[in-house]
């Protein structure tokens, strides 16, 4: 369904991503893991093209989903169809990004109504069923700045849902919270994972990549170093660098 | 030198003349508010166009403003544009130069809102599909102008102010109204401690409010009232 080629991505001197190849299928659940600064965070933000990259190709069902090369000069679609395609793919953040303006409510029906023009009665509808689901009903009214972080995440997965994406990202969706409370929201997107979204997930929590994960991969230094069942990656890593990585966080762990 | 004394009939005589010309500066003060609270905002959004000629040229307007007096723009404004054909009534020519002055300043202070929101805001909208003419009107700018309603409230304040400038258009705001009943009387004693209290009388509450604004738009976003007092604190 998405597939990235040879994706490069510089901050300034700091090359980020140097040549990075990745394809997800429809239904599958990629965990992508690695050190931080090996680019995992940014590989999945070009996937809806939060982050540019200089060069590179990235489709989603086959075709080019934001930039055509024209006479060998890159040339981004308009940010009208950019935005289009991005609705089809949800993120949920590192700080949760909710609104804080609007309440938990607010922030799950505000896509829905203002970018596909929902009759705000069903988005209503919609949104509320969703916190339901994230087990936040009576939350509805609350502003951000009165939930939990655990919380706060559950209802930016609801907002991400509300757009009824084909793919749902989750750029390191746990590192935030306190330890207590990362469980409601692991057990959140292993729900998703069994009902079947598409799913690309930057994480530091092993366990999850080891139960969810259909196909697990390794980044360092702005490549792929290794890619695997989890059974390949967690119990027999071919790749130094991979070994030498999971035996740091088991210690830690 | 005699020792000046307040003279209280002719206070009495004077007020309502006064209380015309503070009238008219209130008028003023808030229809260039109001002006200048929509423009700034257009100015400034101009000015954080992509578009770089759009944003080179608001923003020369802006430093233009901000770099030349108030006092000489309004004098312009109404004794120099004349010359070339544009003929001002005092009201116009006042609320013309003040708009364009404060609005200038005004949409600096909405930049800096614009600029304070973080950068996982836009990232969030984004990534919703959004679009950025739509994420601005709905999540930046609300946000943006509750960061910035003390620092717009102490503009307002200053405004008030400087509307006493316009005097120099021979519009008859309350400075002007003083001065007039000045040039008839030579009492200066009593006539300008009349003026300084009734810019007091209406100054002082208008500071004590935008105070209260800060207070307000410190607490947060929440809800007035907790639907369950009882419910946990979350510690931080």
């Amino acid at each position: 369904m998405i597939q990235l080629d040879e994706i490069h991505k510089s901050f300034g001197e700091n090359h980020v991503l140097r040549g990075v190849s990745l394809s997800i299928e429809r239904g599958e659940v990629v965990c992508i893991i690695g050190p931080s600064g090996s680019g995992k965070s940014t590989l999945l933000r070009c996937i809806n093209y939060l982050e540019e990259p200089e060069q590179g190709r990235i489709t989603i069902d086959g075709e080019n989903a934001y930039r055509d090369v024209i006479n060998g000069k890159i040339k981004n679609y308009p940010i009208r169809r950019i935005a289009a395609t991005r609705e089809k793919i949800g993120m949920v953040f590192q700080q949760f990004n909710l609104f804080p303006h609007y309440t938990a409510l607010q922030n799950v029906m505000e896509a829905p109504i203002q970018v596909k023009r929902v009759k705000k009665a069903d988005a209503e509808k919609q949104a509320r069923s969703l916190l339901a689901q994230v087990g936040l009903a009576e939350k509805a009214d609350q502003h951000p700045a009165e939930l939990s972080g655990g919380q706060q995440q559950r209802v930016a997965i609801a907002r991400a849902l509300a757009m009824n994406p084909e793919a749902m990202l989750f750029d390191e969706a746990t590192s935030a919270l306190d330890p207590e409370l990362v469980g409601e929201v692991l057990e959140i997107m292993r729900e998703l994972a069994v009902q079947g979204m598409t799913m690309a997930v930057v994480t530091h929590e092993m366990g999850f990549a080891q139960q969810v994960a259909d196909r697990v991969i390794f980044m360092d230094h702005g490549v792929i170093v290794e890619e695997g069942t989890p059974q390949e990656i967690f119990g027999s890593p071919r790749e130094e660098r991979t070994q030498d990585f999971l035996r740091l966080v088991h210690a830690t762990a | 030198m005699e020792r000046p004394t307040f003279d209280v009939d002719l206070a009495r005589e004077s007020l309502p003349a006064l209380l015309e010309g503070l009238k008219i500066t209130v008028e003023l003060t808030f229809i260039v508010i109001a002006i200048s609270l929509v423009l700034g905002i257009f100015i400034a959004l101009g000015r954080l166009s992509k578009n770089r000629v759009l944003s080179a040229v608001v923003g020369f307007y802006v430093d233009f403003m901000r770099a030349t007096p108030l006092l000489l723009q309004l004098i312009y404004i109404y004794f120099v544009l004349p010359t070339i054909g544009i003929r001002l009534d005092p009201f116009v020519a006042g609320v013309l130069g003040l708009s364009l002055n404060y609005s200038a300043y005004l949409s600096e202070v909405y930049r800096s809102g614009i600029q304070a929101i973080p950068r996982g805001q836009l990232d969030a909208a984004a990534a919703l599909g959004m679009r950025p003419s739509l994420t601005m009107r709905r999540i930046v700018l609300p946000q943006a102008i509750r960061i910035v309603i003390p620092t717009l409230g102490n503009y307002f304040v200053a405004l008030f102010k400087d509307t006493s400038l316009a005097s120099f258009l021979t519009l008859q705001e309350l400075l002007f109204s003083g001065q007039i009943i000045i040039s008839r009387t030579y009492d200066y004693f009593t006539i300008y401690t009349m003026v300084l209290f009734l810019y007091f009388l209406v100054g002082y509450p208008s500071l004590i409010l935008v105070r209260y604004l800060e207070k307000m738009t410190k607490a947060g976003y929440r809800r007035r009232q907790p639907v369950n007092p009882t419910l946990p604190v979350q510690p931080t």
